[in-house]
């Protein structure tokens, strides 16, 4: 009888190391990965485009401003009203926040304006290129945001990248609790 | 008697040395795991462990939100000094307006500077078509906007949500415009 069958049952087992390794490092990326996009972004609802021309945005290093009327309330995006939303003061933009954590006043653009400058003399030095995504919400009230695109220019830079959302997502409905009423 | 009826281990693995008895365990350890005496594995039951792993990836991984379905919108500021140059012909810019009507609504009309309405439109879809029927048609000669020439410059009043002025942005830019700008919101409704 051969070594194999004197031996009698042998019980299988399944290596599990590298599962595990595996495991961690998704866990880990996902950690960092949230809070690193979480920082970076404040929750709003972003204009929602009729034949949008929005394009994704590829691998490039950005500086994202934040407009957004505080605070929020869940109601924010249970309805389907979402443009009629007027924050605590009527449609204003009580916080701009550039990057994960400088906010300033609306009134305070001149600020922001001289940080941009930084930045861009700070990627001008390492030969990066940056681009300025503008969040603001959908229900601002142009002379909320018109400060912030002012400080921009003001800055020297040339290219606003404007964030909405691509075409076919975003909140149902056209932002006034009724039906959308396309002509198309 | 013999000594390994005493002890449970084979004569060979006895020896005296210095008329000690030395047992060699190497062997008596082996013979006793064939038997199936006293044989424990050491091993750490990893079970609990991956559980709690995989419940902590399924959280991450379902609470990460990647801002989901947002692109953007490009728009070039206007840079120079404010001097406009000799050698070209002036082209009258083509004024978008959009002025609020209370309850986050909103009127768009079309025309030049100064408030000089031409064109009245309901919605940013029919504002696309418009805009397109009025530029110019190389096949057929009509239309007197020049997609490359003419410039756009959205007009919102101050009230306007952000949603339609940005539309009307997103207007001109889907009617293949190439100089859209934004204008300083005006005080009062057209």
């Amino acid at each position: 009888m051969s070594q194999i069958y004197r031996r009698g049952a042998v019980s299988p087992r399944i290596n599990m190391t590298p599962l595990i390794d595996v495991t961690f490092l998704l866990i880990i990326f996902f950690m960092l990965v949230n809070t690193i996009i979480s920082d970076e972004t404040v929750e709003m609802v972003v204009p929602k485009l009729t034949e949008a021309q929005t394009i994704e945005v590829g691998d490039i290093k950005r500086l994202v401003i934040n407009v957004a009327p505080t605070p929020y309330g869940k109601e924010r995006f249970e309805e389907g009203a979402y443009l009629m939303y007027e924050g605590t003061e009527g449609g204003m933009a009580v916080e701009v926040q550039l990057g994960q954590k400088n906010r300033y006043a609306i009134f305070e653009m001149d600020k922001l304006s001289e940080e941009l400058v930084k930045s861009k003399d700070k990627a001008k030095e390492t030969g990066e290129k940056i681009e300025i995504m503008l969040r603001a919400d959908s229900a601002l009230r142009f002379d909320q945001v018109e400060p912030v695109i002012g400080a921009i220019s003001k800055a020297g830079i040339g290219v606003i990248n404007m964030v909405a959302f691509l075409p076919g997502e975003g909140p149902f409905g056209d932002g006034l609790g009724e039906e959308v009423h396309d002509a198309d | 008697m013999r000594i390994d009826d005493v002890h449970g281990y084979d004569h060979a693995d006895i020896e005296f040395v210095n008329g000690v008895e030395v047992v060699h365990h190497k062997m008596a350890s082996k013979k006793r795991r064939k038997k199936g005496i006293n044989s424990t594995e050491i091993g750490l039951n990893l079970t609990s462990m991956i559980d709690i792993i995989f419940l902590l990836l399924i959280y991450f991984v379902v609470t990460a939100s990647f801002t989901e379905g947002e692109g953007v919108v490009i728009a070039k500021l206007p840079e120079g000094t404010g001097q406009s140059s000799a050698d070209k012909l002036p082209i009258d810019k083509v004024y978008i307006y959009v002025s609020d009507t209370g309850e986050a609504g909103y009127k768009i009309e079309v025309g030049l500077a100064g408030g000089r309405v031409s064109d009245s439109v309901v919605n940013f879809a029919s504002l696309i078509r418009l805009l397109k029927s009025k530029t110019y048609d190389e096949k057929t000669g009509v239309g007197i906007y020049d997609r490359k020439h003419t410039p756009i410059v959205v007009q919102p009043t101050g009230a306007v949500k952000w949603q339609h002025v940005l539309n009307a942005y997103n207007a001109a830019v889907a009617a293949k415009f190439e100089l859209v700008s934004f204008g300083r919101h005006q005080k009062k409704a057209m």
